[in-house]
C-alpha cells in the first residue's frame, strides 16, 4: 500500500476519519500489530505524508467500487463485502486478506421509539443463525452468530473474512470512542494540507 | 400602508409597491432570516456561550487555508470565467438576431440541465481512465493521464462551465447597449484593433464585466457539488467544510460559525457591487 515503487498507481482509501487508515499506516510502517494502540498519529501522518498524491479518496461504499472498477484507482483499502460484490458481478478484482482489519457493526433501537416490540423481534430475527447466515452469504460480511456457518453453503464461508484469521487484527472502536474528536481534527487538518 | 398622515413629524412610509413583495417577503422571512438568526445563535452558544467558535476559526492555520482555498478557487474561477464569456457575449452582441437566439438557447438550456448530472458528465470526461485522457494517450500525445481531477484544475473547469451563463449575458446586455460607430471611429483614427479594445470596448464593457464577475464570484464563494467531486480534499472549500463539520464531526456550533462568515463575506461583496455597478444596472437595465 505504501511501497509507490513496487505498485505504482493510485491507491483508494476512505475518506472520512475513521479507524482503518491510520492503523495501515502506523503497521506499514513497521509497528507491531498488538503495539498499535495507542495510535501513533505523528508518526502515522509522516507515513501517509509518503504516499499522499498518490491516494485518491472514495467517500463511500459505492464510490469505493466504482475506482476500482473503472480502473481509477488500482487498489485501496475497501470494505470486504464492496470486494466481494464486485466479483459476484464479474469484476478482475482479488483480495489480499494480509493483516486484515475487522471491527464489528452494530444494531441499535433508540430509547423511546414507538415500535420498540417490533424493533426487538427484528433483532432477534436479525441475529438468530438463519438471519445471520442469509445475511452473511449476501454481503460476505462474517457473521456474529456463531451457529450462523453451520446454515451456510461450504465455499460461502470459505469467503468470509473469518477464514483468513492469520495475522487479522481487530480495529480498537473504545479507543476511537474516546479519541474520535481529536483524531478527526488531525486527519482533516492532514487532508486539507 | 399608502395613506398620508397629516403629522409634522417625519414618519416611515413604506415604498410604493410595497404590498406587491408581500408574500416573497414574508417567504424570506420565514425560511431565510429565521433560520439564520438561529444559526448564528448557535454559533455563540454552542457548546457554551462565548465567541470560542469564532476565535477558533480565524486562529487556526487549516481554517485559514480553506478561507484562503475559498478565495482563491473563485478568484480563478472568475478570471477564466470573464476571458471565456467576453468573446462569446461579443459575438453574441454583434451577431444576426436569429442566429444569436439560437445561441442563447443553448447557453440556456445548459443552465435548465440538473447541475449534479453535469458535474458527474465532467467526472466521466476528467478522470484518469476518462473521455479526455483516454483519446489523449490512444493519440499518443501524452503517455500518462494527466492530472485533470481531485485538483484546482477539475474544479477550474466544472465551475467555469456552470458559471459561464451568468457572465455572459449580463456582458451581451452591456456589449449591445455600445455603440458600433465608436468602434469604427477609433479605426478611423488610426487604432489597431487591440487599442480599439483597450481604449473603447473594455472601458465601456466595465459595468458589464464588473456585474457578472462579482456574481459569478460571490456563487462560486458558497459552492458545494463541484469543488467536492472535481476537487481534491487539499482544495476543499468553505462550503464542504461546514458540510463536514455538521455531518461528519457534529460540531453545530463550529460549523455555524463558519456559515455565518461566510454569509457575512456573501453579503459585504454584494453591497459593494451595488455600490459599484447600481442596483438599477444590475438588474440588467444597462
Amino acid at each position: 500500500m505504501f511501497d509507490t515503487k513496487k505498485f505504482p498507481g493510485k491507491r483508494t482509501f476512505y475518506k472520512w476519519s475513521a479507524p482503518g487508515v491510520i492503523e495501515i499506516a502506523l503497521l506499514a510502517d513497521g509497528v507491531p500489530a498488538d503495539k498499535l494502540y495507542p495510535l501513533d498519529l505523528e508518526r502515522a501522518f509522516k507515513k501517509l505524508d509518503t504516499i499522499k498524491s498518490d491516494i485518491v479518496w472514495w467517500g463511500g461504499g459505492a464510490e469505493s467500487q466504482q475506482l476500482i472498477a473503472s480502473g481509477e484507482a488500482t487498489f485501496g483499502q475497501l470494505w470486504n463485502g464492496r470486494v466481494f460484490a464486485l466479483e459476484k458481478d464479474g469484476a478482475d478484482v482479488g483480495v489480499s486478506w494480509n493483516q486484515n482489519l475487522t471491527a464489528a457493526d452494530v444494531l441499535v433501537v433508540p430509547k423511546g421509539a414507538k415500535n420498540k416490540d417490533a424493533a426487538m423481534k427484528f433483532l432477534a430475527a436479525a441475529s438468530s443463525p438463519a438471519g445471520q447466515a442469509k445475511f452473511a452469504e449476501a454481503s460476505g460480511y462474517a457473521p456474529i452468530n456463531t451457529k450462523a456457518k453451520a446454515e451456510m453453503p461450504a465455499d460461502a464461508v470459505k469467503a468470509l473474512p473469518d477464514a483468513h484469521v492469520d495475522g487479522q487484527i481487530n480495529l480498537d472502536m473504545n479507543y476511537w470512542a474516546e479519541h474520535r474528536d481529536e483524531i478527526a481534527t488531525r486527519w482533516y487538518a492532514w487532508q486539507a494540507k | 400602508m399608502s395613506v398620508e398622515t397629516r403629522q409634522s413629524l417625519p414618519t416611515f412610509r413604506m415604498p410604493a409597491g410595497f404590498n406587491g413583495l408581500l408574500p416573497a417577503l414574508v417567504l424570506i422571512v420565514l425560511f431565510f432570516v429565521v433560520p439564520v438568526m438561529a444559526l448564528l445563535l448557535r454559533s455563540v452558544t454552542e457548546p457554551e456561550p462565548g465567541l470560542q467558535n469564532y476565535a477558533a476559526l480565524l486562529g487556526d492555520g487549516t481554517y485559514a487555508r480553506v478561507f484562503f482555498n475559498t478565495f482563491l478557487v473563485a478568484s480563478v474561477v472568475t478570471i477564466v470565467t470573464i476571458l471565456v464569456a467576453f468573446p462569446v457575449a461579443w459575438m453574441l452582441a454583434i451577431m444576426p438576431s436569429a442566429l444569436a437566439s439560437i445561441v442563447f438557447g443553448v447557453i440556456i438550456l445548459s443552465m435548465w440541465t440538473n447541475l449534479l448530472t453535469r458535474t458527474y458528465a465532467w467526472m466521466v470526461l476528467l478522470q484518469r481512465t476518462g473521455v479526455i485522457n483516454r483519446t489523449l494517450m490512444a493519440a499518443g500525445i501524452s503517455d500518462q493521464p494527466l492530472p485533470l481531477i481531485n485538483n484546482l484544475t477539475g474544479i477550474t473547469i466544472g465551475m467555469v462551465y456552470i458559471m459561464l451563463p451568468f457572465m455572459i449575458l449580463p456582458l451581451v446586455g452591456t456589449l449591445r447597449a455600445i455603440d458600433p460607430m465608436t468602434l469604427r471611429a477609433a479605426a478611423l483614427c488610426g487604432a489597431s484593433p487591440f487599442q480599439a479594445f483597450r481604449r473603447i470596448l473594455l472601458p465601456l464593457s466595465l459595468p458589464g464585466i464588473a456585474a457578472g464577475g462579482l456574481m459569478v464570484f460571490v456563487m462560486s464563494l458558497g459552492y458545494f457539488v463541484t469543488p467536492a467531486l472535481l476537487g481534491g480534499t487539499s482544495n476543499m472549500m468553505l462550503a464542504e467544510m461546514i458540510a463536514q463539520m455538521i455531518q461528519s464531526l457534529l460540531n453545530w456550533g463550529l460549523g455555524s460559525a463558519a456559515a455565518f462568515i461566510l454569509l457575512v463575506v456573501t453579503m459585504a461583496l454584494y453591497a459593494l457591487q451595488l455600490r459599484l455597478v447600481g442596483a438599477r444596472r444590475m438588474s440588467g437595465g444597462a
